[in-house]
């Protein structure tokens, strides 16, 4: 019985050995994760910390402003960090992205229209979209009225003035994660896609991760978006 | 094991960069006729999975049905049937990462319409063979492997700007107008030229089927005129663009490939 007792103890602390403490920054991105009180949490955060965790490691949680975290990054005080745009330069990802960035329309579900390579349809349509966003160039040339809305929550506002038909449509930079099943809004309005302008966010690593931590951190990511994929995760909320 | 055959292509794309034009993985050509047949299995794989699309639109529009079949390995599974079906061969084996990576894209594809397919209140979800192909596209090229998919069309007959024909890509096009060109005969280029960059290329032509002639057809093939009188016609088709007057077998575009070197 002892010597079973001890064998259980040696192989249990022989686990703890092995475990690593991966630190983990996240990019405040809406609705994937936010700050509450400077602590990150959300889907994204639920997400890396169930792929770390279910292989016996642990997570420390890291949030601060773009160039400040790549720069730790760089540095080698953050092992990972997410979600970074494809756009952003100069940073090692994984290969996988872990969700994609396609613009889109939303539009009340009796106003929806599926194709928005059919431009000519927006013509004289008011069409809202926050203040100093970069619309597709496809509506700029549509003929259709772009309402700049201005101020704080202005992709929150712009859904309600939606859903109040002042505008016949609002231009969303994501709206795959506003259009869902899970989400009571999409009750009553649906989106469509501007597919030729997606691109992806990614997991950025850092330069001075040892390759056998970086391989097992992006063999283990490979193995949890096969599993569910961040999408499929996302709205499971 | 299968898994085991990808781990020197993964370990080479692992720093791949996120553009596709500059990819660091490094496609090795065993021989232009492997590049081709490879070429030509995953464009086959389009096409299936194209149909799919066409056979599923009733459940795909349906408010009430169940349409678990769309989804993961349920929808692979009609998409490998429909290719033995319809190319009278095997589905092609898994021995590729693109060919697996163009599977999880289509998987993928249905995924990210899961909530539109599932949507109660829209009669019309918008997702068409055209609309999915066009999706698969984009997401495949964005993967960052060096290689391209593009559904396309010649510049008169091009419906989404996304899609636009490139040089090559018109050429090939007009290739396939002459009246020499053997029908359904893809064109192969082992020395073409993206960007700049040397590159592989293939298209494949595409011919108006019973499944594009809805919008792409005659005044008589809308769907929007089913069981309405003559006298209520349009000739504006369910999208919101005026039909092009096609024929059944006439040309209608081409799966493009490019592959860098």
């Amino acid at each position: 019985m002892f010597k079973t007792t001890l064998m259980i103890t040696l192989f249990l602390l022989s686990l703890n050995v092995s475990a690593y403490e991966y630190r983990v920054g996240i990019m405040e991105h809406p609705p994937h994760a936010v700050l509450k009180k400077g602590v990150p949490e959300g889907r994204i955060v639920d997400y890396i910390q169930a792929m770390i965790t279910s292989k016996g490691h642990q997570v420390h949680l890291f949030s601060s402003p773009i160039k400040r975290a790549l720069t730790q990054l760089e540095a080698g005080n953050l092992d990972i960090l997410l979600p970074i745009e494809a756009s952003t330069k100069g940073v090692a990802t994984f290969t996988k992205p872990l969700f994609k960035l396609v613009p889109g329309l939303c539009f009340k579900k009796q106003n929806f229209l599926p194709f928005l390579s059919a431009t000519h349809r927006f013509k004289g349509m008011r069409i809202g979209h926050t203040d100093g966003m970069d619309i597709a160039k496809t509506l700029n040339n549509s003929g259709a009225k772009l309402i700049p809305l201005k101020g704080k929550f202005a992709l929150e506002r712009g859904m309600k003035m939606l859903g109040a038909a002042r505008y016949d449509a609002f231009y969303h930079p994501n709206p795959i994660f506003l259009y869902h099943r899970n989400n009571p809004i999409s009750k009553t309005i649906a989106c469509s896609y501007f597919h030729g302008l997606s691109s992806n966010t990614y997991v950025a690593v850092s330069p001075r991760l040892s390759n056998k931590n970086r391989d097992f951190l992006e063999g283990t990511f490979n193995e949890m978006m096969e599993k569910e994929s961040y999408l499929n995760f996302f709205n499971e909320l | 094991m299968k898994t085991l055959k990808f781990i020197p292509l993964l370990f080479t794309i692992m720093t791949a960069d996120i553009s596709w034009s500059d990819s660091r993985y490094n496609y090795i050509s065993e021989s232009d006729t492997k590049t081709k047949q490879l070429l030509t299995e995953m464009s086959k794989m389009f096409k299936a999975a194209q149909v799919v699309i066409f056979k599923n639109l009733p459940v795909i529009n349906s408010t009430t049905s169940n349409k678990e079949n769309l989804f993961g390995d349920n929808y692979m599974k009609q998409v490998e049937t429909t290719y033995q079906a319809k190319f009278k061969e095997s589905f092609p084996k898994m021995d590729h990462l693109f060919k697996e990576q163009l599977v999880a894209s289509m998987v993928e594809v249905m995924d990210e319409n899961r909530t539109l397919i599932s949507d109660t209140d829209i009669k019309f979800k918008g997702l068409i063979p055209a609309t999915y192909a066009s999706q698969l596209s984009h997401k495949f090229s964005n993967l960052g492997l060096g290689i391209k998919i593009k559904f396309t069309a010649a510049p008169d007959l091009l419906r989404n700007q996304f899609n636009a024909p490139d040089t090559w890509e018109v050429e090939t096009i007009s290739k396939f107008k002459e009246t020499n060109w053997t029908k359904n005969t893809a064109y192969f280029d082992a020395s073409a030229k993206l960007y700049g960059k040397p590159a592989f290329r293939y298209m494949t032509p595409l011919y108006h089927s019973n499944m594009c002639l809805g919008c792409h057809g005659v005044v008589a093939d809308n769907v929007l005129n089913k069981n309405k009188p003559e006298a209520e016609w349009t000739t504006i088709d369910i999208a919101g663009f005026p039909m092009e007057g096609q024929l059944l077998g006439e040309l209608g575009g081409g799966i493009s490939i490019s592959i860098l070197k």
